[in-house]
Order: structure tokens, then C-alpha cells, then sequence
């Protein structure tokens, strides 16, 4: 091993011992820990104050020793502390109801997801009057890149509004039952959508690029009142459909839709 | 050797000075509220795919230059260059087309683990063959001449055979580099490894000297040492700003940017540090002329 790459290994070991060591390394012994919890607390506002500054400091330095930062951009430091946070809750020694903390993060880094998203045209509800009826079942869509879905047996949506900035103070009623919520961003505006449980499993599979005949079938056997004109609608109106064709052209030619 | 470099390879920053861009205050800037020669951003907080972060710096750029400064590279760290982070580097170079871009004189990740700080290097010959080659990686990888920026250190090393100003003189040399002339940092590290700063600031070449940073620090007592601690997190001091007005009399007046990353002041203060700079570097070139 060379000399420098000595020097940086050993000063490495340092950084991450549980103790922290005496003079100049302390400083940046603190910095690299309060550096993962600025990004962490940036990212998961809602989470931080449901279980509070102190345990949430707590989780993030569990989190930090078993999953470090992988990249230079801190933004991808955040990527798998939403499954720690679920898997953290999900121990038999766990409350139960305690599984709803890691559905609000769940949320919380779909939003931070949507947020850097990349960019794409979006169609209007009228493509599909240019495609002949006949062939609307065998329609496959191609959703657009900043579409996510979070679903929860817990009010997530309402945990999340309530709790996003220190300012909401709702009561939330943990026993209202399952929620389900779409992301998407059409332009710059982030688009945070309650939906039903139907529409979810037709987005989903839609997400999934099944035939639009397939998600029919699977939203109307969560819900048989499901109102597919309604939704597929919807979802055009929210910007989320950058292509619908019954054969999706390859990425990259999608940019000549507009 | 500029003549065979890519068009825009070597660019200034305004001489009015600039002001760092945080989030915090991207409405005010967005409103047209600031006044500032120029804005530098943060490149990896801008790294988004799409959405309303590299809109704003589309936005920005119409009223005034941009630079763009890394903090997430690593070029002294021991990991070969993510290919990921130089690929997002290029792309918002490409895009935004800035008047500067820098990076920092550190290391911040090894064994594929980063630390997303700024960590001192050992100033050996190793070091130095081994930061000159990314360098010039960096600068092939996005096409521009980079600024390289002296860091703030708590620690020493032993085996370090060179000074830090030496150091960096020898990285111009060997890269065509330009450096990025932190007085903030030069104050910092003259205090905690007790050496003069201005035989730091002195020994820099002043044509290579391409952008001037002015930033806040923490005064601390560690062990019963001084222990200052770069912050960014209030009004720059006194000493800081005499150390400045030595930089401009010894190396002519550089595009300055004013810092601030922590306990964020409203822009009104930023302005006013930004004029004050102004104000000391046109006394200074003056003085010079009469």
C-alpha cells in the first residue's frame, strides 16, 4: 500500500470508530456525523418530528454505521434510510402501530425522488381519441419518470401533511385506515395525490406496463365500482403519461411525442 | 497550451463581487431581490436529473454569471473519480455554461465510503503526482480549467515534506490549473498550524489566481490550543478582511465571492459583506494607479 493511501485508510478508521478521538480529528469527527444528519433531516421532516429530534438523531446514527454514504452527492445518502426505518419498526418487540413510521418515510423519499426526477413531455387526455377504440385494451403507458406510489395501512397521507413542517399540528387518527398516495411532477410543482385503493393497483400495474385491459382487471378486483374513464382521465390530467401506444417505442424517441 | 483547449476553457468571474447561492435563498433571487456581481452554486446540490433545481439555475443564469463550485469529488482521495459524478459535472457545465468552476485541494471518501467533508492531505510528492493527474482528469472530463481551492485543516501530518503554499504552486505548474484563493482558510489553518499567513498568501502565483472566497469562522479552544473552525456561519472578522486587503495589494483585485452555508443571514447581509469587499479592493487599485 502507498503512503497516501495509508495515511487515508487509517484516517478513514477514525472517522467511523464509535469513539470520538481528542483534538483536530474530533472536528471532523462531528462534522461527518452531523453532515449525514443536516441531509437526513433535510429529506424526512415529517418522520423527524413524529418520533422526535433526539430519536430521530438516534436512528440516523444506527443507520449511518450500518449503510454509509456511497456517493459525493449527499442526496443519495437518504436513498436506503426509508427501508431502515421500516425494517427498524417491523421487530417482533416493535408496536405495531409503529409500522406506519416507516410507510411516512417511505413517502417522505418518494417526494425527495419526484423532486430530482428527470424531465419529460407529457400527453393531454386527448391521445387517445387518435387511437382507435378497438385497440384500447391492448393500450400499454408509459408513466412519466417522477411517478411514485406509496400505499400504507396507516393514514400516511394525513400523517404526512400534518407533520411536514413544524407548523401542522392535525391529529391524526392512526385506526382511519389504509391510504394511498401518486406522485408525479408534470412540470416543476410536485403533484401529491390521495387515491383509492382501485385506482393504485391500475396505476401500479400501469407503472408495471401491463395492457390497460390487464389493469383493468386487477383495479376492478380490489374495487368493482372502479371508474376507469374517470381515472385513466385523471391520471392524463396530472401530467403522469408521457407515452400510451399498444407497442411503447424504445426510451429516447419518447422526447419526439411532444 | 491553451491554444489546443476547447472553446470556454478558460474563463473569469465579474469583478463586482458575488455571493454564494443557498436554497434558502433562491426566491429573493428568483424575484429579482439581489444584488450581486454573480452567484456561485454548489454543483452537487444541483446534480438533479430535472425538475426545479437545474430550472433555477437556467433562471439565474439570464440575470448574472454563474460559477460552479464542487465540494463532493474527492480529487485527493485514493477511489479512482466516481465516472457517475465527472458525467454530472459535464452535463451541468454543458448546460449552465459557467464563468468558473472549482473544486477543493481534499479528499473526502475512501474504500468507497465519503465522508461529504473536506479532509486535509499529507503535502508529499506522492500527494502531489497523485492530485496533478486527477486534476487534469477533472479539467479533460468537463472540458474548462479548473480553480482549485486551499482547505481549512485541524490536523497535520507528519510525513508532509512540502508547504500547503507550495503545494498548491506546484499543482499550477504541473496542471494549468488556476487557484481558488480561500483568505478565510489561509487565517484558519495560519492560527491551528501556526505559521504567518501571509507567507502563505505571498508565495501563491497571482496569475493563477482566478477567484478569491471570504467567509465566517468559529474561534475554539481544544485542549487548551486555539482551534479555529471554518463555519461559514457568521460575519467575517477583522483579521480576515486585513488578510484580504493584503491578497489584493500583493496580487491585484480577483473576483471574490462572499460564503455563508449556516445559520443563514437574510441576503441584505450577504450584500453588505459583498460591498464591503468591493469597497476595499477599488481603495486598494486607487491607491495603486495614483
Amino acid at each position: 500500500m502507498t503512503e497516501l493511501a495509508a495515511t487515508q485508510h487509517a484516517f478513514a478508521a477514525e472517522l467511523l470508530a464509535t469513539t470520538r478521538p481528542a483534538g483536530g480529528m474530533g472536528v471532523y469527527h462531528d462534522n461527518h456525523r452531523a453532515n449525514v444528519r443536516q441531509a437526513l433531516e433535510l429529506a424526512y421532516p415529517a418522520l423527524r418530528r413524529l418520533v422526535g429530534a433526539q430519536y430521530f438523531a438516534q436512528l440516523v446514527a444506527q443507520y449511518r454505521v450500518g449503510t454509509p454514504s456511497r456517493s459525493g452527492d449527499l442526496h443519495h445518502a437518504g436513498a436506503g434510510f426509508a427501508p431502515f426505518v421500516h425494517a427498524h419498526f417491523s421487530t417482533p418487540d416493535a408496536a405495531a402501530r409503529y409500522a406506519c413510521l416507516g410507510d411516512v418515510a417511505a413517502l417522505e423519499w418518494a417526494w425527495q425522488e419526484v423532486f430530482v426526477a428527470e424531465d419529460a413531455p407529457t400527453l393531454e387526455p386527448n391521445a387517445l381519441a387518435s387511437i382507435a377504440e378497438s385497440s384500447w385494451p391492448a393500450l400499454r403507458f408509459r408513466l412519466h419518470p417522477a411517478c411514485r406510489l406509496v400505499g400504507s395501512r396507516y393514514p400516511i397521507h394525513a400523517l404526512w401533511i400534518a407533520n411536514r413542517d413544524a407548523a401542522g399540528d392535525a391529529a391524526v387518527d392512526l385506526d382511519a385506515g389504509a391510504e394511498y398516495v401518486f406522485l408525479t411532477r408534470p412540470q416543476h410543482e410536485i403533484l401529491v395525490r390521495r387515491i383509492t385503493s382501485a385506482a393504485f393497483e391500475f396505476l401500479r400495474a400501469l407503472q408495471a406496463r401491463t395492457t390497460l385491459a390487464e389493469a383493468t382487471e386487477r383495479a376492478c378486483a380490489v374495487d368493482s365500482t372502479f371508474d376507469l374513464l374517470a381515472t385513466l382521465v385523471d391520471t392524463f390530467r396530472a401530467g403522469a403519461i408521457t407515452q400510451c401506444a399498444t407497442e411503447l417505442a424504445p426510451l429516447g424517441s419518447a422526447a419526439q411525442n411532444t | 497550451m491553451s491554444g489546443s483547449r476547447p472553446a470556454g476553457w478558460n474563463c473569469d468571474a465579474p469583478r463586482a463581487t458575488g455571493i454564494g447561492l443557498r436554497g434558502a435563498h433562491h426566491r429573493d433571487w428568483l424575484e429579482g431581490r439581489g444584488r450581486a456581481g454573480w452567484l456561485e452554486a454548489h454543483a452537487e446540490n444541483y446534480f438533479a436529473a430535472g425538475g426545479a433545481l437545474p430550472a433555477i439555475l437556467d433562471r439565474l443564469r439570464c440575470d448574472r454569471p454563474l460559477a460552479l463550485h464542487g465540494v463532493g469529488l474527492s480529487l485527493g482521495g485514493i477511489d479512482p473519480l466516481a465516472p457517475s459524478h465527472l458525467t454530472a459535472w459535464r452535463r451541468l457545465v454543458d448546460r449552465h455554461d459557467p464563468c468558473v468552476i472549482s473544486e477543493h485541494l481534499c479528499w473526502g471518501a475512501n474504500s468507497g465510503v465519503h465522508f461529504n467533508d473536506l479532509l486535509p492531505l499529507p503535502y508529499t510528492e506522492e500527494s502531489l503526482r497523485h492530485v496533478a493527474e486527477r486534476i487534469t482528469q477533472f479539467q479533460d472530463a468537463v472540458g474548462r480549467r479548473v480553480l482549485i481551492e486551499n482547505v481549512s485543516s485541524y490536523v497535520r501530518f507528519a510525513e508532509s515534506t512540502l508547504t500547503e503554499w507550495e503545494f498548491l504552486a506546484e499543482l499550477v505548474t504541473l496542471t494549468d490549473c488556476g487557484l481558488l484563493l480561500d483568505v478565510n482558510n489561509v487565517y484558519v489553518n495560519a492560527i491551528n498550524h501556526h505559521f504567518e499567513a501571509c507567507d502563505f498568501l505571498n508565495a501563491l502565483p497571482s496569475a493563477a489566481i482566478g477567484e478569491i472566497h471570504l467567509a465566517g469562522h468559529a474561534r475554539t479552544t481544544v485542549e487548551g490550543a486555539t482551534l479555529c473552525i471554518d463555519t461559514h456561519d457568521r460575519e467575517i472578522c477583522a483579521d480576515v478582511w486585513a488578510l484580504y486587503a493584503h491578497a489584493v495589494r500583493r496580487h491585484g483585485r480577483k473576483p471574490t465571492l462572499i460564503e455563508w452555508d449556516a445559520a443563514l443571514p437574510s441576503l441584505a447581509t450577504l450584500e453588505a459583506e459583498a460591498a464591503r469587499a468591493d469597497a476595499i479592493a477599488y481603495g486598494i487599485e486607487r491607491a495603486t494607479h495614483d
